[in-house]
């Protein structure tokens, strides 16, 4: 009897949780067909290698595609070294005080500042008192701030899940501190540092707020030639097309979702297959 | 105590100078002592077996003399360590000086996740050699005299950690021994390994104190009659702090104990 109870509760145990992960994934399916059906009629060769035209009602989206490129380009240039090297400190060199503690509550709380605080603490800091104006290179700094919660955090977890183990055995040899980061710690946190860079670009890619206020403009004549210049980018430009250009063709609208999700999720899938063969060459 | 007087078993009727040396010693994890005034002298090119129950602070003791206590926030050390006369706690001696002089092999095997090769090249070339040559001759001299050379010299290439336990335990003492220190510290060495890969590290231990000055902690009473010249047994006190409690000629200790504690725990009354 109570062996039989015991088998139905396992077995409603597992439809709980078979059923909770369906809940989780459907919604995503259900999203990416849903802008793949309505955003396929747009999408073309003409449409991802061609110039808006009429306010973006016809034409393309290329300039666009290519300002969000440069602005995850951008971020990441600022946010990687600036991140691995603060975890590096935090986790190598810190001793725990009360500085420490500070800094460690201060990364949490980046993580947690809205986005458009960033967009605003850009255009004070580096539109206005940097003096780099509307551009390219005040939207990367800016979303590089944004994104240094994340490097430093992905770079200190990666750093500290090295077993103590192969650090002893380094120093053990006498190798200082510094070679055993550089040459021990560091090429085995390296893929996990690197998923978290891509993670990081991944997520510039799809900010809006921050980028409205320090200079992605909705029309660029031309592409931008210099980090000074103003850019286009995927989610800026969506959210003008849908919220602010009356009679925009609705498939233009989702085509544009499509290339950005395409954007965002083929540099996950960039960071799997980056950690995949990190793996591969650590083990085989 | 003086070392002096120990007779060692690698040169029958040699008598070894003091290597290694600790001078009432205490250590301190934050507000927990681990160790009691300890005062131990260590022979040259002999093996030391450093035995007690577990928590009594062996390992605690071992890592003092390679500084790898360091590592550890919040530790204290009292007293004087000495390597051949020379305190390692001064201000001015570099610690990578020391732990290149006095190397470890660890409780678990720890190859580094790269080739055989590199394992072993690791130190010497932290240490700047670049010449492919040179290295490879520092491997396959340290390899030769981990007693591993010939069941890896055909996998140089492959990774030490596709190598089996006890395979992997010689190559972190090939590793340690690239990069030719005095002193090797043994924490442990056979704990993860099976029977036949604990008699190869044993043996290989024979052969290297003929050259290099061994501590080995051993919680294996067995082991430490097998390998060693002299045995020191640690004990805790009632605040668990660990001390000495006898040291001596390894056959002397087992056979003729002169502390009751030292008797009690050889004949496995407790511990």
């Amino acid at each position: 009897m109570n062996m039989v109870r015991r088998r139905i509760t396992q077995r409603l145990a597992f439809i709980l949780l078979a059923a909770t992960t369906l809940v989780v994934v459907t919604p995503v399916l259900f999203i990416i067909i849903y802008m793949a059906i309505e955003g396929a009629p747009a999408l073309s060769w003409e449409f991802l290698i061609s110039a808006p035209r009429m306010a973006g009602k016809e034409g393309g989206i290329f300039p666009a595609i290519i300002g969000t490129f440069y602005l995850m380009i951008g971020t990441i240039v600022f946010a990687l070294p600036v991140g691995v090297l603060a975890g590096i400190y935090l986790t190598e060199y810190a001793t725990d005080n009360w500085l420490t503690r500070t800094i460690n509550l201060a990364i949490l709380n980046l993580a947690g500042v809205p986005s458009i605080v960033f967009g605003l603490f850009g255009l004070g800091i580096f539109v206005m008192l940097f003096q780099f104006g509307m551009s390219l290179l005040a939207a990367s700094l800016t979303l590089a701030c944004q994104a240094l919660a994340m490097t430093i955090t992905t770079s200190r977890e990666a750093i500290l899940a090295v077993p103590r183990e192969l650090r002893e055995g380094s120093l053990a040899v006498g190798a200082t501190r510094w070679q055993t980061i550089r040459h021990i710690v560091l090429p085995q946190s390296l893929s996990g540092i690197v998923t978290g860079a891509v993670l990081a670009m991944s997520r510039a890619a799809g900010e809006t707020a921050p980028i409205l206020v320090v200079g992605a403009a909705f029309l660029v004549p031309g592409l931008p030639t210099s980090p000074l210049d103003r850019f286009m980018a995927l989610p800026y430009h969506l959210y003008t097309a849908a919220a602010h250009v009356p009679g925009m063709p609705k498939s233009i609208m989702w085509g544009t979702a499509l290339v950005l999700l395409a954007v965002v999720l083929s540099f996950n899938l960039i960071a799997i297959i980056i950690r995949l063969r990190v793996r591969r060459r650590r083990y085989s | 105590m003086n070392a002096d007087v120990f007779p060692t078993n690698n040169g029958s009727s040699h008598l070894n100078e003091t290597k290694l040396r600790s001078q009432d010693v205490s250590l301190f994890y934050g507000k927990f002592q681990a160790l009691r005034s300890i005062s131990l002298d260590i022979p040259e090119r002999a093996v030391t077996a450093i035995i007690g129950p577990s928590g009594c602070g062996k390992s605690s003791y071992l890592r003092l003399f390679n500084r790898m206590n360091d590592l550890i926030p919040d530790t204290r050390t009292t007293g004087h360590v000495e390597l051949d006369g020379i305190d390692i706690y001064q201000r001015d001696v570099d610690v990578v000086d020391v732990r290149k002089r006095v190397g470890m092999v660890f409780q678990r095997p720890n190859p580094f996740p790269m080739s055989v090769f590199e394992n072993v090249a690791f130190g010497p070339r932290r240490h700047g050699i670049r010449n492919r040559e040179e290295l490879s001759d520092i491997v396959e001299r340290s390899l030769r005299q981990a007693a591993l050379w010939d069941e890896v010299k055909d996998k140089l290439a492959h990774p030490g950690l596709a190598l089996s336990g006890g395979q992997q335990q010689r190559l972190c003492i090939a590793r340690v021994l690239a990069v030719e220190p005095e002193v090797i510290l043994m924490d442990e060495p056979c704990s993860a390994l099976d029977p036949v890969a604990t008699l190869k590290i044993e043996d290989l231990m024979r052969t290297l104190c003929s050259e290099y000055t061994i501590i080995i902690v051993t919680h294996n009473m067995q082991q430490a009659a097998r390998v060693s010249d002299v045995t020191a047994f640690f004990m805790m006190e009632d605040d668990r702090a660990g001390v000495l409690v006898e040291a001596g000629p390894t056959s002397g200790l087992f056979t003729n104990p002169k502390q009751k504690t030292t008797e009690d725990y050889i004949t496995g009354r407790f511990g």
